[in-house]
């Protein structure tokens, strides 16, 4: 049996056959690209007003329709796009950056330091997310640069736990007190061991905390604690729509897809690399 | 150059805490060392043998600081190891490596194996660029493997090959002494005869000194020169592996030495009936540790521990029926 | 009920004759027979022969050991006789497996099911991951008691605490509602030892089961094992790595290589004479500690399923090899000892 253990194909090679990783990175990666394409694509300017035609049904000349102010939808769904993901991306970023270096710390360090830290993650866990985004945006004040830092501060928990979780696994390894006898400082046996052998479980909680990110962006958004008007993001949209949801519901509709499109991608995305990279998964 | 030993290893103490049980966790210490001494001469092979829960690899872990010790000494080549400051303590890890026993853990998986080999070296400044690299070919070379070996990882490598680097890997920084815990535990026969065969080698080529912590009796007979045998904590034989294998004088080493499978019918091991598992390390006996598995036990085994001391030239053990009074 | 049902219908129906009179206690009958059992695994899309024709039997009151390192096929040729390979990595390709005069190639898995903890029992290497930790002990060994025998759960907990009292658990009274976490290693394999015992099995396959085990807590263990055979006639297939465990123990000794088995004879005839240079090697690689002799290692590894050399398997490693090796060699019997077969051109000539 153990042949076939030693001939088992690699993380990568059980990723790329998962049909649900490839979907997601698929969807992942053509909204991206809309994104990043937003101003040779958007066929109108966002933000410009076409007073004549407000709440125009979806047409060819719009083809999701225009709002209330006769801006078209469609541009600003692609124009959202940059805001809604770019904050999701770096709030996740600077999530995931902060909470695996203090669950490294923490794990390697063991003792108070790791008390300490463990018992400040459990505080912060017992947060609901979203209520501690809303707190976190509203003493700081609704920007984007506030609510990046709002929604990757409600993320450092999570990945501190993840972090520490992995750290304590790894470091039971022997190959950890084989660096130590080497002579290895601390600080090298922390990042150039212990964090690339805990990278694939970050990587996979990444990708599933993007969705949340962006969700909790969006959800800011729509309780008015988003990013200030008029610049178009997929929560933005949909609490603009949601106004005239019976007469114009294409307003609310089409931002709402986007995001639900970008949530599953993220998702199997994340789902995928959890089967790859877990053992007990492969088939 | 100074004759002493290599490694003196004086009264080492260890006692870990385990907080168990909930809701109200209990907390229980277990003296997984109780005054262990040993010394080890310049390229000499010292076995240590006992079983699960002995100490024995605990012994090794403390001695390189990897944990750090409650009491007691350990000198290697006439410096004190367990209070050097750091500068000392990473010129002393340059003489002193460990080889583990389970090959797949003891290697980074996400490290090709030339960087496993190199980040010593380039760590303590001791080569560097097309040096570097010549010096990992010649490790891989010294330990059997083929100089491609280094542009590949850990998996791609069966279980004696990766005890093969993880013994490159110790040889490195070029030490003086090697502690083996079970290096060859976890291998087939034929394998561990390979390694066995190549510790052999390296440790005349290099006037290497080893300690060689091993469950198998066989293994340490064949490998070293002297052996000490430790049961619960402490340190209940020791002497050369001939005459000590030959004719074990603690009744544990004999009770190791009978139950010891060898491939000769003629010479089954002793299979009895009776009970005698090992105490738990948490509540050991008071007196001799030994002493409810005893055949020969007597009033004095269970009320005093008896010290190691001189039974024979060269030969120690800690029982009461050696006593001379 | 239903168990104990067909349990009795696949006997009637697969034994005509002696096998269920004498299964009570037959000194001499083969409890075990296993005719060119072939086993495949996959790897990949590829079935690979991972045990090649393998023959053999025991009766009641030996125990036959098969012998070999890792991936040489005695932990699959365990599986197979117990119907446990892993379904779509593992199969028996062809072969006969007979337990206790019931063709268990041929059985259903109903059938097999019904054999296995009743007639026949396996004990493993590791009796931690073995028994289910949420479980007493008690209820453990009593389950293959309710479900084969149909006892009541109190008849069930009476017949564990004198189980556990057979394999010489101390106090088995006051421990039969213990956890498995509970035991020490050695107190464990004896629980498992219990469990296998339950219904009072003709055949017992037992996986390296002191493999775990210090050295002193193993000779208890085989002692405790070579007792309970004794006593109960059963026939025993110990998978072991350990020659010296071979030699303190089984009647008749089997040694596998690449799937393939390449020296079979009583264990006294193997060890003054291995024949076939794997078995020959394995001995001069095995340091001992009853004498000092030099250690020869035997060169290589096992080359992986799907680089094994066609004909003899152990042509890649061997000293002795010649052109003829890359045919297969027969399973042959030494010149006038009819018993001890050698599976090599060059020293079976």
């Amino acid at each position: 049996m153990s042949a076939a253990l030693a001939s088992a194909p690699s993380a990568w090679r059980r990723a790329t056959r998962s049909p649900g990783l490839v979907v997601g990175l698929a969807v992942v990666v053509a909204v991206v690209a809309l994104a990043l394409a937003a101003p040779w694509i958007a066929p109108y300017d966002p933000n410009e007003q076409d007073v004549l035609s407000p709440l125009a049904p979806p047409s060819a000349a719009h083809w999701f329709g225009t709002d209330f102010f006769g801006r078209d939808v469609l541009s600003r769904v692609i124009w959202g796009a940059r805001i809604s993901l770019s904050v999701g991306f770096l709030a996740t970023a600077a999530g995931v950056v902060a909470g695996t270096v203090i669950g490294i710390v923490a794990g390697y360090c063991g003792g108070w330091t790791d008390r300490l830290i463990t018992a400040a993650t459990d505080v912060l866990l017992s947060f609901p997310q979203l209520i501690m985004g809303l707190l976190l945006v509203a003493v700081l004040g609704p920007s984007i640069g506030n609510l990046i830092l709002a929604i990757a501060v409600t993320a450092v928990p999570a990945f501190i736990r993840i972090a520490r979780g992995s750290t304590l696994a790894m470091r039971q390894r022997d190959f950890v007190d084989a660096c130590r006898a080497l002579g290895f400082s601390d600080l090298r046996i922390m990042f150039g061991h212990l964090l690339p052998n805990i990278m694939d479980e970050v990587v996979v909680l990444a990708s599933l905390w993007l969705a949340t990110a962006i969700r909790t962006e969006s959800t800011l958004a729509f309780i008015g604690l988003g990013v200030p008007p008029p610049t178009a993001t997929w929560g933005g949209i949909v609490r603009e729509g949601f106004d005239n949801l019976l007469d114009a519901p294409w307003l609310s509709i089409f931002p709402s897809l986007a995001i639900l499109a970008v949530m599953i991608g993220l998702n199997l995305i994340g789902d995928g690399l959890r089967d790859a990279t877990d053992p007990r998964g492969a088939p | 150059m100074s004759a002493g030993p290599l490694l003196e290893v004086e009264g080492l103490s260890k006692t870990f805490t385990i907080r168990r049980g909930f809701p109200v966790a209990r907390t229980a210490t277990v003296r997984a060392l109780d005054g262990v001494s040993f010394r080890v001469g310049r390229a000499e092979a010292l076995g240590i043998v006992g079983e699960s829960g002995c100490g024995k690899s605990t012994t090794a872990r403390v001695a390189l600081r990897l944990t750090p010790a409650d009491g007691g000494a350990v000198r290697f080549d006439e410096q004190d190891v367990l209070g050097a400051s750091a500068g000392a303590m990473r010129a002393l890890r340059r003489r002193m490596q460990i080889v583990f026993q389970d090959p797949a853990s003891a290697l980074d998986p996400r490290q090709r194996i030339g960087a496993s080999l190199g980040e010593p070296l380039r760590v303590h400044g001791i080569a560097r660029g097309a040096a570097l690299r010549a010096r990992v070919a010649d490790l891989l070379g010294e330990v059997g493997l083929p100089a491609s070996a280094a542009g590949r990882f850990p998996h791609e490598f069966s279980g004696g090959q990766r005890q093969r680097i993880g013994i490159a890997r110790a040889l490195a920084l070029g030490p003086d002494l090697i502690f083996a815990d079970e290096p060859v535990s976890a291998l087939d026969v034929s394998v561990q005869a390979q390694i066995l065969r190549l510790l052999e080698s390296l440790r005349q080529a290099r006037n290497l000194a080893f300690v060689f912590i091993s469950h198998d009796l066989g293994v340490v007979r064949h490998f070293c020169q002297r052996v000490t045998v430790m049961y619960l904590g402490r340190v209940v034989e020791s002497g050369p592996v001939g005459p000590l294998f030959e004719e074990p004088l603690h009744p544990y080493t004999q009770l190791l030495k009978v139950s010891s499978p060898v491939p000769d019918p003629e010479r089954p091991v002793a299979m009895t009936l009776q009970e005698g598992e090992p105490p738990s390390p948490l509540s050991p006996p008071a007196g001799c540790h030994f002493h409810p598995r005893c055949p020969h036990a007597f009033d004095r085994c269970r009320a005093e521990a008896p010290p190691l001391r001189e039974a024979a030239p060269g030969r120690a053990v800690a029982c009461h029926l050696y006593a001379q009074a | 009920m239903s168990e104990a049902a067909t349990n009795g219908a696949a006997t009637n129906g697969a034994a005509p004759a002696p096998a269920r009179a004498g299964a009570t206690r037959v000194p001499g009958a083969d409890l075990l027979r296993v005719e060119g059992l072939t086993t495949q695994i996959r790897i990949g899309a590829t079935w690979f022969d991972a045990v090649r024709e393998v023959s053999f039997a025991v009766q009641g009151g030996e125990t036959l050991a098969l012998v070999g390192e890792s991936g040489c096929g005695k932990s699959l040729t365990a599986l197979s006789i117990m119907g446990l390979l892993a379904p779509r990595v593992g199969r028996v390709a062809a072969g006969r497996i007979t337990v206790d005069g019931v063709d268990m190639t041929a059985a259903s898995e109903r059938q097999r099911e019904a054999m296995r903890g009743d007639r026949l029992a396996m004990i493993f290497q590791e009796p931690m991951t073995s028994l289910n930790p949420v479980l007493t002990v008690g209820f453990q060994i009593g389950e293959a008691l309710t479900r084969h025998r149909g006892l009541s759960r109190r008849a069930a907990r009476a017949r564990a605490i004198a189980l556990l009292d057979r394999v010489r658990v101390p106090s088995a009274a006051a421990r039969i509602d213990a956890y498995p976490h509970q035991f020490s290693g050695g107190m464990r394999q004896r629980v498992m030892i219990a469990m296998a015992l339950a219904c009072g099995p003709r055949v017992l396959v037992a996986d390296e089961p002191t493999t775990a085990l210090d050295v002193t807590i193993q000779a208890q263990v085989l002692a405790l094992l070579a007792d309970i055979q004794r006593r109960e006639g059963l026939a025993v297939l110990l998978i072991t790595h350990n020659l010296g465990v071979v030699a303190s123990v089984a009647d008749r000794v089997l040694v596998m290589y690449g799937g393939d088995v390449v020296e079979s004879a009583p264990v006294r005839a193997f060890f003054a004479r291995p024949t076939h240079p794997y078995a020959e090697g394995l001995l001069r690689a095995m340091p001992r500690v009853d004498r000092v002799q030099e250690l020869a290692a035997i060169p290589g590894q096992v080359p992986t399923l799907g680089e094994m050399p066609d004909g003899c398997r152990f042509q890649s490693r061997c000293p002795l090899r010649v052109e003829r090796c890359r045919e297969r060699p027969p399973l042959a019997a030494l010149p006038g000892r009819p018993d001890h077969a050698v599976r090599c051109w060059v020293r079976a000539a």
